[in-house]
């Protein structure tokens, strides 16, 4: 079905160009099912269930994207087996969070695994989506979408098709004047702007 | 500070669209500007936020693929059931067509009346509407709608095609019945749709969002943005009752 493969530098590299391609090549990704059948097979030994290893890959598919962008992937090991880490990581990571909280049957982390996140980082990180979700609400549908396909690197052209905007030039514009928006919002709420360097 | 002053050099930085020189100019700007210091900052924040909004939607579409993939084997099981349907159908018309053949043979041959009238149904209006009929359609629903009819209105301005040239014109009629129904949110859609054509119905389209937007206490900087643009903007039909708006607003 899918006639696309991709080596781990093409892999890498549609990612970082954003847009349509950066979807495909993830959407590849996604589809490797042997990869996903790994995690979930980690996840289910591990106390976990089919549903878990399934969130558990798509978290992981998540950070991986997030890590290629931001350039935190040196790429020293294969694609594959560094999201199959991160999934493993997050899941164990979660497992140590439920212990902390319930106190029942704790399990051991595994030697090799790094330091986990302390509770109080878990509260700033929920806090953190709090505040980024308010952020996101303060822009009309219209503008969260243009944006955000504007920051995965989508042309102004990807984005008037797809949001079938009259013109490539009205979604320049719209671009404009939403980022502007959201700019002036965080310049005129200096609380929420201290709250946001505070988060990220 | 006029963000506005900044924005486009912040970016072209951003995007790496600055030569050599002037990205260093930019740089030792951003050390000695303070209020280009706080722009660029506003502009790094912003971004870490889209970020946050492109993950999400990166999980949305990670949920809506697993539901797909989940579904493959149904998927499969209808297209069978099709080509089963079809092959039944199939071997339905080829029993009829004989019976039609041996029929003229060995019955009287009905009259071109009665066969027209066995088998002429009159069509349907949808998918037969010309422009001519969209017009009328339109003129209908504008008539619904003084009469306050709006669901007899809504019926007429959404059946007009995106395709037809009448398409932004009914929108915007449309916009106006769904007030009066109360369907805001759909109302709000409706003038969306007009305020990005380039129809001559955008402005009052912009400008009907904006007064959606306050009736459904949906107001937020999107709709600010756009008010300060049309205030802006000494050529647009409302950019008085925009000015007059924003300082009561204030």
């Amino acid at each position: 079905m899918n006639a696309i493969t991709y080596t781990n530098e093409s892999l890498v590299a549609a990612i970082k160009k954003g847009g349509s391609v950066r979807q495909i090549a993830i959407r590849w990704l996604y589809d490797d099912k042997e990869l996903q059948q790994r995690v979930v097979s980690f996840v289910k030994n591990n106390r976990g269930n089919q549903e878990d290893g399934t969130d558990m890959f798509h978290e992981g598919i998540i950070v991986l994207d997030r890590n290629i962008r931001e350039d935190k992937f040196r790429g020293e090991a294969p694609v594959k087996g560094y999201l199959y880490s991160i999934c493993r990581f997050l899941w164990m990571n979660q497992m140590r969070k439920q212990e902390r909280i319930s106190l029942v049957d704790p399990i051991k982390p595994a030697q090799e695994e790094p330091d986990f996140e302390t509770p109080e980082v878990a509260f700033r990180s929920e806090e953190r989506k709090g505040l980024l979700s308010h952020l996101l609400d303060q822009l009309g549908d219209q503008c969260r979408k243009v944006l955000e396909m504007w920051k995965l690197s989508y042309s102004m052209a990807e984005i008037a098709d797809t949001l079938q905007l009259s013109s490539e030039a009205n979604a320049r514009k719209i671009k404009y004047r939403c980022h502007m928006a959201l700019m002036e919002y965080l310049d005129k709420n200096p609380g929420m702007l201290e709250q946001l360097k505070d988060v990220l | 500070m006029k963000i506005e002053n900044y924005y486009d050099r912040i970016d072209q930085y951003h995007a790496g669209e600055l030569s050599d020189s002037d990205s260093k100019n930019f740089e030792q700007e951003l050390n000695n500007n303070e209020e280009l210091r706080r722009a660029e900052e506003l502009y790094r924040l912003s971004l870490q936020v889209l970020d946050f909004g492109a993950e999400e939607n990166l999980r949305k579409d990670l949920k809506k693929w697993n539901s797909e993939s989940s579904t493959v084997s149904t998927g499969g099981r209808i297209v069978s059931l099709r080509r089963r349907s079809l092959k039944i159908l199939s071997a339905a018309a080829a029993v009829l067509l004989l019976i039609f053949a041996v029929r003229s043979f060995l019955m009287p041959q009905a009259s071109t009346d009665e066969l027209f009238a066995s088998y002429y149904k009159t069509p349907s209006q949808t998918g037969w509407r010309g422009n001519a009929d969209a017009q009328n359609a339109l003129t209908s629903a504008k008539k619904a709608l003084a009469e306050e009819s709006y669901a007899d209105a809504i019926d007429g301005f959404a059946g007009i095609a995106p395709t037809d040239p009448l398409y932004f014109e009914a929108q915007y009629y449309l916009g106006h019945a769904l007030i009066g129904l109360n369907n805001l949110n759909a109302a709000k859609k409706a003038f969306e749709t007009v305020a990005n054509s380039e129809d001559k119905f955008q402005e009052k389209g912009e400008w009907n969002y904006l007064l959606v937007c306050m009736k459904a206490k949906q107001w937020n900087v999107e709709c600010e943005a756009k008010l300060k643009n049309i205030a802006a903007d000494e050529g647009h039909s409302f950019y008085q009752e925009a000015k007059e708006l924003l300082k009561k607003m204030k």
